[in-house]
Order: structure tokens, then C-alpha cells, then sequence
């Protein structure tokens, strides 16, 4: 399988230009997925609104597309325990 | 000094087609300078067709005093339109000159291989502009003369390369077959480890 391509682009200020610009770099560099980084998590909805409030009839599905996160979303979760091997922890405890 | 585009050419055209016409419209991706709203039959939807002005660069005329406006410039253009719903997106630059540069860039976008075919929704347009703005491919731009030249040209090139370049294969095939015996013992003997070469040849 071909290599899966993601794209981060970093946005410091919210504006249509800059989103349409990030979008057009992105697929014109043939980028799989594009994630923009924005600082918080206030301009995180707007730059999602802004991308699903396109038109029905645009020949592009954006959302499918492109992520918004912050960067405090991307933080490592190593050492971080989730449910699963919390629950298996528990039970050899008990044993 | 960068001039005002004028539209009104373009304006004028709609009223002779009878296309409906939207001016300084904003569908959420940023300012449409024009949308013509062509109905091409009444069974069928209509077609958005966008002219966006390039601009010059805020602060100066960079982009428009070599009659060349930047890639990102044109792309943020292009996306504009269609993230606005657009079929197709025309860029209107102030002259003939800039409206070919940015078709070519676009054409040239294009080559590189993207996600999405821009050539086939943007173009380059100058407002008063008459002749075909699709760039034309430079087989048929060159004119038939040219194309004769280079012919023979590549001909001439081709009987050298055979006349001097000759591949080893052939060049061996026509050998006589005693020279031929003589290099191959000579290769034979100059190949072997000093002890093991035959004495007295």
C-alpha cells in the first residue's frame, strides 16, 4: 500500500484566506490528510465551522479531509494508563 | 501603480447571455467578486461560474509590476471559489500578460500531480479579453515549420549516432572470425593468474 501522507499546517490567526490557502498547499502537495494546529481550543471552532459550513454543492467533502487540533491534543499519552490496562492491572491485583 | 480591475465587460456579457449575476457575494470562503448563475437547460441545475480579481499585494505592487502573481496567491484563489460552492473559478487579472502568466501557473500546478486538477476549474482571464485563455499545448502552438526543422534535425542526429556509436554487439558480429580467435585467446591469457599463463605465446 502507498504510504499515508499527513499534513500539519499551523495557523496562528483565523482567516478564510489562510484556510483556503493551507487546503490548496496541502492538496496540491499531495498530502492524505491535512491537520491544522491552531493555539486554542476557542479558534479550534471556528476553523471547524468555517470548514463544515460549506456549500451542499461544492465538489469538495472538507470535513472528511481535514482535523483541527490544538497542540495540548497532540501531547504524548505514553505513561498514561487507558481503561483496558487499568481493568487487567486491577484483576491481577486481586489474584 | 496597480490599476483597478474593470468588470463591467464582464457585467455587459451576462446581460447579453441573460445569465442571472451576483456581485460582492461571500458564501463563507471569502469575498466573489462576480457569480453568473448560468442556466443551461431547465431540467438541469444551474452552473456557478466565479470570477475572483487578483489583487496586488497589500502594501505594494510586487506581484503587478512584473506582471506575475505568486503561486499562493493564486491557489488561495482558486480554493476560495470552490470552497464556496463554485463549478468553476475564473481569475481575473488586469491584462492579457497576467491573465496567461496565471493560467500557465495553474496549468503548471496542475502537472505536478495533486489531489485535485486545477486546470480543469480555474483559469486565467484578463476582463476584456477575446481570445482563448486555455493555454495551448506547445505541439500545436509551434508552428509547422519548426516542427519540420526539428525532424530533420533529430534524423541527421540519429544517422551520426549510428555511423560513430555503433552498439559493441554489432560492431563484433561483422569482425573476422582469425581476429576475432586472436583478441580472444589475448583476453584468455591476460585474464589468468601469472603461474597458470601458457609459456611461449
Amino acid at each position: 500500500m502507498p504510504d499515508m501522507r499527513l499534513g500539519f499546517i499551523c495557523l496562528t490567526e483565523f482567516s478564510n484566506s489562510s484556510i483556503n490557502e493551507g487546503i490548496a498547499r496541502a492538496m496540491l502537495n499531495l498530502i492524505d490528510k491535512l491537520v491544522f494546529v491552531v493555539p486554542s481550543e476557542a479558534m479550534t471552532g471556528k476553523v471547524k465551522d468555517a470548514i463544515e459550513s460549506m456549500p451542499d454543492k461544492s465538489i469538495l467533502q472538507l470535513r472528511k479531509y481535514v482535523t483541527v487540533v490544538t497542540p495540548s491534543t497532540l501531547v504524548s499519552k505514553s505513561g498514561i494508563k487507558g481503561v483496558h490496562d487499568r481493568k487487567s492491572t486491577q484483576t491481577e491485583e486481586v489474584v | 501603480m496597480a490599476q483597478a480591475v474593470n468588470l463591467d465587460a464582464l457585467i455587459d456579457m451576462r446581460e447579453e447571455k441573460g445569465f442571472k449575476l451576483e456581485r460582492d457575494v461571500d458564501y463563507g470562503a471569502g469575498p466573489i467578486d462576480i457569480v453568473w448563475n448560468v442556466n443551461v437547460h431547465p431540467a438541469l441545475p444551474n452552473i456557478k461560474c466565479g470570477f475572483v480579481v487578483l489583487k496586488a499585494e497589500e502594501g505594494g505592487n510586487q506581484d503587478t509590476e512584473d506582471n506575475q502573481l505568486s503561486l499562493r496567491k493564486i491557489e488561495e484563489a482558486a480554493f476560495r471559489g470552490i470552497r464556496s460552492g463554485l463549478d468553476k473559478v475564473y481569475l481575473v487579472a488586469e491584462n492579457d500578460d497576467m491573465a496567461k502568466s496565471v493560467s500557465g501557473k495553474i496549468e503548471w500546478l496542475a502537472s505536478h500531480g495533486s489531489l485535485i486538477r486545477l486546470d480543469t476549474i480555474s483559469l486565467g482571464l484578463a476582463p476584456e479579453q477575446t481570445e482563448q485563455a486555455v493555454v495551448t499545448p506547445s505541439q500545436k502552438r509551434m508552428p509547422q515549420g519548426e516542427k519540420i526543422r526539428k525532424q530533420r534535425m533529430r534524423e541527421r542526429e540519429a544517422k551520426l549516432e549510428k555511423k560513430y556509436n555503433r552498439p559493441k554487439g554489432e560492431r563484433r558480429r561483422r569482425e573476422h572470425p582469425l581476429k576475432k580467435g586472436i583478441m580472444e585467446s589475448r583476453v584468455d591469457r591476460h585474464s589468468r593468474p601469472r603461474n597458470q599463463k601458457p609459456k611461449g605465446t
